[in-house]
């Protein structure tokens, strides 16, 4: 049973309650670092380890928690997360930690981690919270990374820093800039939607 | 003279070459959220605004007389959305007490802006850019007022949205994050302006 | 409910708060103490190498610039200073390396510039940091745009466009980003200058 859920919660959230498809959670993020693959990996995974620890713990100690004080309590704990993570990169991973810049302590109030704390590690057992963490962030680190490669493979023309089309190749530098982020989101969500419809057709 | 020109500069620099919303993608959760209707967007605006200034006041002097001298500044993320979460929970009940009728048209939309991450970025770059309190005070207003102005017009145009003829998967979503993108594409030309 | 309880009710919410506020706290310092030297060395190391990179082979002692008077640090204020070093190559004078920080298109460009001692001609330059547009100014971070600022250079420079063969004071601009283009010249030029009043003060 334990682990059923467990495996269950970490599926939904890479698939049916996919953070950046479905739900369009930390929407600032996902816009913001997709520029490159690699940013988008980094935050992806960095939202993940705090994710996994705040779920884990706020469902540890979900039952002395007051519910006037929760969200304030969550904040706490997420922030000492995301403070914890910060500084590990600054120290063992400089280039991401200057490339994300000020959206690593952003974390703190990205809307999927409350959301799940709130919805999520509240009310259940810690092993499938610490799952649920860890569907939701490898969820959004999908988001991200699918986000992340088209706009550099279109914008930049390289794939993880390595040019993929000669020097010919005039890339469409709209795409790394902030217009195009919206406007691949946009696109993306669209194609999303047409392939679930079609695929609830076929069934 | 000297306030003045600051003031007037961070002005061109906080509504529109560092626009928060369609340049610096702080806030985009209201911005989608809370932008189907002009006047809700208006009430968001005008409640992200009182809270990032009075936020960004408090953890200046966080910043400067508890954090810098007791050495702490690792604790900055945790004080400062701390700070805002008491604020917004302080202000909510204050404005409830006091003035009613604010409450009602703004009352709804504080709760959410703790977890704005507007006003958390906000406080960190005045302090990563070493602000003085009166910079501070303007910067965060007119980000505020960008923020405010973005998702008015954004808010405006989905008003039209609704009633126009749209391809079926665009409906909803995509068809407000590419308005959004046409929108940032304006917004671009203002950039390399500064005084 | 009764006044009293209302009253140990909130002291209770307020204990709570605070023994979590108290056990992050304690996490965060301990985290803190483990990668703070490392931090800290990481800092001083790519500043180190940046400099080196600008003039290979020297070691560099920081220029007090606290000391001078309040006409010449207005001097260096003009000239975007952020910071300078000199630089010794076996013990001899090698020249300087000088931080200054133009305002490009963006925001401020972080840059380090290495000048010769005598203070006419330009080893090198490095961008430490820049907020340019992708693809545009940014490429001022590219070999062909930053390499130029180097031996064959002499003096204030000033950019010029699509030049084939830009002379000993001209920087060929980066196409379509004239501002980003201006300012790194401009920065160049800062440091020359900055030079010019760092010996001066030498030579008093």
């Amino acid at each position: 049973m334990n682990s059923n859920t467990s495996l269950k919660a970490f599926k939904n959230g890479l698939t049916t309650e996919n953070p950046t498809f479905v739900q369009l959670l930390g929407m600032c993020p996902t816009l913001a670092v997709t520029t490159s693959l690699i940013n988008a990996i980094g935050m992806g995974l960095s939202a993940t380890f705090v994710l996994i620890f705040s779920n884990l713990v706020i469902s540890l100690v979900r039952k002395c928690i007051p519910s006037k004080i929760r969200i304030a309590s969550y904040i706490v704990i997420i922030a000492a997360f995301v403070s914890i993570i910060e500084m590990l990169l600054k120290a063992y991973l400089p280039s991401i930690s200057n490339a994300l810049g000020l959206f690593i302590p952003l974390i703190t109030v990205n809307c999927i981690i409350l959301a799940r704390a709130e919805s999520f590690a509240s009310k259940n057992k810690p092993i499938p919270s610490a799952f649920d963490g860890l569907g939701m962030g490898l969820g959004f680190t999908l988001g991200l990374s699918v986000l992340g490669t088209i706009r550099e493979i279109l914008g930049a023309g390289t794939i993880l820093g390595i040019s993929i089309f000669g020097s010919g190749f005039q890339p469409a530098l709209m795409l790394i800039l902030p217009p195009g982020a919206f406007l691949c989101l946009g696109i993306i969500l669209a194609v999303y939607n047409m392939i679930k419809d079609k695929k609830g057709a076929t069934k | 003279m000297d306030y003045l020109k600051e003031f007037l500069s961070l002005a061109v620099l906080g509504v529109l070459v560092e626009n928060f919303v369609l340049v610096k993608f702080y806030g985009i959760c209201p911005f989608l959220g809370v932008s189907k209707k002009t006047n809700t967007a208006l009430g968001m605006g005008m409640a992200v605004t009182f809270v990032m200034v009075l936020a960004s006041i408090l953890t200046w002097i966080v910043q400067k007389y508890v954090l810098i001298p007791l050495n702490v500044e690792y604790l900055q993320t945790l004080s400062f959305i701390l700070l805002i979460a008491a604020l917004v929970q302080f202000v909510e009940m204050f404005v409830a007490k006091t003035v009613p009728s604010l409450y009602n048209a703004l009352g709804i939309y504080l709760p959410l802006i703790t977890t704005n991450c507007a006003v958390l970025g906000v406080t960190l770059i005045n302090v990563q850019r070493q602000y003085t309190l009166f910079q501070t005070i303007s910067f965060s207003f007119w980000s505020a007022i960008g923020f405010t102005l973005s998702i008015v017009l954004f808010a405006g145009v989905r008003e039209k949205l609704e009633t126009s003829n749209i391809p079926k998967y665009l409906k909803g979503f995509p068809i407000a994050l590419i308005t959004a993108g046409l929108m940032a594409m304006a917004f671009l030309g203002f950039q390399g302006l500064n005084f | 409910m009764s006044k009293k309880r209302n009253k140990s009710y909130i002291f209770k919410l307020a204990a709570i708060l605070f023994a979590i506020c108290f056990i992050s706290t304690l996490l965060l310092t301990l985290c803190n103490y483990i990668t703070k030297d490392r931090i800290l060395q990481l800092k001083n190391q790519t500043a180190t190498q940046a400099m080196q990179e600008v003039i290979p082979n020297a070691e560099f002692t920081d220029v007090n610039t606290e000391d001078f008077d309040q006409e010449t640090k207005e001097m260096l204020e003009k000239n975007n200073f952020v910071e300078a070093s000199k630089a010794e190559i076996d013990g001899k004078f090698a020249g300087y390396t000088i931080t200054v920080s133009p305002q490009g298109f963006g925001d401020k460009i972080n840059m380090i510039v290495g000048i010769k001692p005598d203070g006419q001609s330009y080893y090198a330059i490095k961008i430490v940091s820049l907020a340019e547009t992708p693809g545009l100014g940014a490429k001022a971070q590219e070999k062909d745009f930053y390499g130029q600022f180097s031996d064959g250079k002499k003096g204030l420079l000033k950019v010029v466009k699509n030049s084939s063969g830009p002379s000993e004071n001209e920087i060929n601009a980066i196409s379509g980003a004239t501002i980003t283009s201006e300012a790194v010249t401009l920065g160049a030029n800062n440091a020359m200058e900055i030079v010019k009043i760092l010996l001066e003060k030498e030579a008093a």
